[in-house]
């Protein structure tokens, strides 16, 4: 036997956990469990309603004016046909499903628009007239959407059922007996609940690819770090680690008094190497030592670069480096054949103010920090301009000069501001 | 400006990449005698500006990356260029940036975590922007320690500057010199069509010939 719960509001959930390991979410507001076995524990269908009763009223849901449908029935699609459509607690005797939904209107029936159109036209209004409705014209005109339509029509299905696991969470909060001011003795607070949290991480094969940590200090305000991983980690010393270079790199701000971690549950991740596959670096490894790198150059100057699309010069975001696993190679392969060397263009940023002497429209002479010298060959004015409806906005004249120090040089002239800078030497 | 010329001889030689284990990258007979760069060891790649250093180093990263492995890219001046890099091949997702903010502690730190973490397969020090006196103040020890921490592993450390800087710790220098200019079109309306550049193999001195090649422009 099965028991359906539909409500629009309440914990339909935990009531059904009460009774049942084997929940399943059908929708929003309903709930189907399974009572076998509770015949031996509470007694006959009837009493198990009312127990079900009594329990969802424990919960509060009588007190704040829930109200809610009970169905019980011997397969689950009858039981949440019954409870979606029926006020009230109903119970289901076996062998009489069909009799409990016929007067059903044919519009419960979770199926196509198309399909309840057809049965408009031929006049089947309740599920009853669609169970009369022979199996094989139904099978020839529908195929088995048809079939099934029909034995949900007598109460005739069996299925398993999707069985929902509740979400856990993996975190953790300490107030602390002293506010905390050193690193030190954090560290000490922060293992114990790292190894807790990741041993029971650890029990379910999981791992964490994120971590919160929330720190709260004694002039009441909160220091918060979120970290992500490049590759899930399930070790605890490694995590502590990473937490203690983010925290030298990211001190808080006043002495701590509680603490609080929460870690992202995601499967760990496990990579096969190949023998003829060029060797890695060991994920945890990397994710070390992007972090120790991010606490000495800062967040945003680690990473992939990536060109946007746009025709701004220098214009490139600095991703998080996450490298896509060695099977992608070939592509790149492929891309990198199809290109040649060209001239590499090494960049000053920010680009050099330079003074140009211009002679006959053309830039003659160019001195700049650590550049100067006479313009020997110049190729230009090379116009761009674009995204001025944005601050982003840029245009300019480029030229490209070989000069007499012996570097071939990019510069250009910002024409909104009527300044010379130096952009770049080809290289 | 640049534009998207091949080059006749230098982009067919990095074409034809050998699969070596023991060599880098390069597999024209010539060019891979002449630029060999060694693996589990430190190369330097010296030269003035636009000798053709940096097109060296995208040309040495391509190659890896292309065959799969993680390459890493400190740059002590932030002077790095994704967009040409790209165009030279480098495959920029598999590519780790550092942005050292002209400080060559830094750009020395970085390097030593990344050569320590292991698993790359080459490591460029960008400190072709770093001054002459700025280079004679890093301290011979650091070398040492990257020697020590490169060999025995297959990756190269690739270290590149307007001098050579690691001494006895290079198992490779290479120098690289501009040997000028190529330029189209008429006089009035020139267009930059590549640079010519000349590298030799200082160390380990070897009896061919240096190799004269264009970057197209």
């Amino acid at each position: 036997m099965f028991a359906c719960i539909h409500s629009n509001h309440g914990d339909l959930f935990a009531l059904a956990s009460s009774f049942s390991p084997s929940v399943e979410r059908t929708s929003p507001g309903t709930v189907v469990f399974s009572i076998a076995g509770l015949g031996r524990l509470i007694g006959t269908p009837h009493q198990i309603a009312a127990e079900i009763g009594r329990c969802g009223a424990s919960l509060g849901m009588q007190a704040r004016g829930i109200q809610a449908n009970l169905a019980m029935a011997n397969n689950p699609d009858t039981a949440v046909l019954i409870a979606t459509n029926k006020p009230g607690v109903t119970i289901v005797p076996p062998g009489k499903e069909a009799d409990f939904l016929g007067h059903l209107p044919i519009e419960v029936l979770n199926t196509s628009p198309q399909l309840l159109e057809t049965f408009e036209r031929w006049g089947i209004r309740t599920l009853a007239a669609l169970a009369e409705l022979p199996e094989i014209g139904l099978a020839e005109r529908f195929g088995e959407a048809g079939v099934y339509l029909r034995r949900l029509a007598l109460g005739r299905t069996q299925r398993a059922l999707h069985i929902a696991t509740p979400e856990i969470k993996f975190e953790k909060r300490v107030e602390l007996d002293h506010p905390l001011e050193l690193l030190e003795p954090l560290l000490f607070v922060l293992s114990s609940i790292l190894n807790e949290l990741l041993s029971a991480m650890r029990r379910l094969s999981l791992a964490a690819n994120r971590i919160h940590l929330g720190l709260e200090l004694e002039n009441k305000s909160r220091h918060e770090r979120i970290l992500e991983f490049a590759a899930p980690i399930q070790d605890a010393s490694m995590l502590l680690k990473i937490l203690h270079l983010d925290l030298e790199a990211h001190p808080a701000a006043a002495a701590i008094t509680a603490v609080k971690i929460e870690l992202n549950p995601v499967a760990p991740q496990s990579v096969q190497h190949g023998l003829f596959l060029p060797s890695q670096p060991e994920p945890q490894k990397l994710q070390l030592v992007l972090t120790r790198i991010a606490g000495l150059v800062g967040e945003h100057n680690v990473g992939s670069p990536a060109p946007l699309d746009t025709h701004r010069p220098d214009a490139f975001v600095m991703l998080p480096f996450r490298p896509p696993a060695p099977a992608a190679t070939l592509a790149t392969a492929e891309i990198r054949r199809r290109t040649s060397l060209q001239i590499a263009l090494r960049m000053f940023r920010p680009a050099l103010q330079a003074n140009v002497r211009v002679k006959q429209e053309r830039p003659a002479e160019v001195a700049a920090t650590g550049v100067r010298g006479t313009v020997l060959t110049a190729s230009g004015p090379w116009r761009t301009a674009g995204e001025w409806w944005t601050e982003t906005r840029w245009m300019r004249d480029a030229w490209d000069i070989d000069l007499s120090d012996g570097g071939v040089y990019r510069i250009y002239l910002q024409l909104d501001l009527r300044r010379w800078f130096v952009e770049g030497v080809y290289d | 400006m640049a534009n998207t010329l091949v080059s006749p001889i230098l982009s067919d030689l990095v074409r034809k990449g050998t699969s070596s284990a023991e060599s880098a990258f390069l597999g024209l007979d010539h060019l891979s005698q002449i630029l060999r760069l060694p693996r589990g060891a430190i190369s330097e790649i010296i030269g003035r500006p636009s000798s053709g250093r940096t097109a060296f180093l995208h040309a040495i990263l391509a190659e890896s990356l292309s065959r799969g492995e993680i390459c890493a890219f400190i740059d002590c001046a932030d002077s790095f260029d994704p967009a040409t890099a790209k165009c030279n091949g480098v495959a920029l997702e598999r590519l780790l940036w550092v942005r050292c903010g002209q400080k060559p502690d830094s750009a020395l730190k970085a390097t030593d975590w990344i050569l320590h973490g292991g698993g790359f397969g080459v490591i460029v020090l960008d400190l072709c922007d770093a001054s002459p006196e700025t280079l004679r103040r890093i301290p011979l020890p650091w070398w040492y320690r990257f020697r020590r921490a490169v060999e025995n592993t297959t990756s190269i450390l690739a270290i590149a500057g307007s001098q050579s800087i690691a001494g006895s710790c290079a198992s490779c220098i290479i120098d690289m010199e501009r040997r000028g200019a190529r330029w189209s079109g008429s006089a009035r309306v020139p267009v930059l069509d590549g640079i010519d550049f000349r590298a030799a193999s200082r160390k380990p001195v070897r009896a061919s010939a240096p190799l004269h090649a264009v970057l197209a422009g």
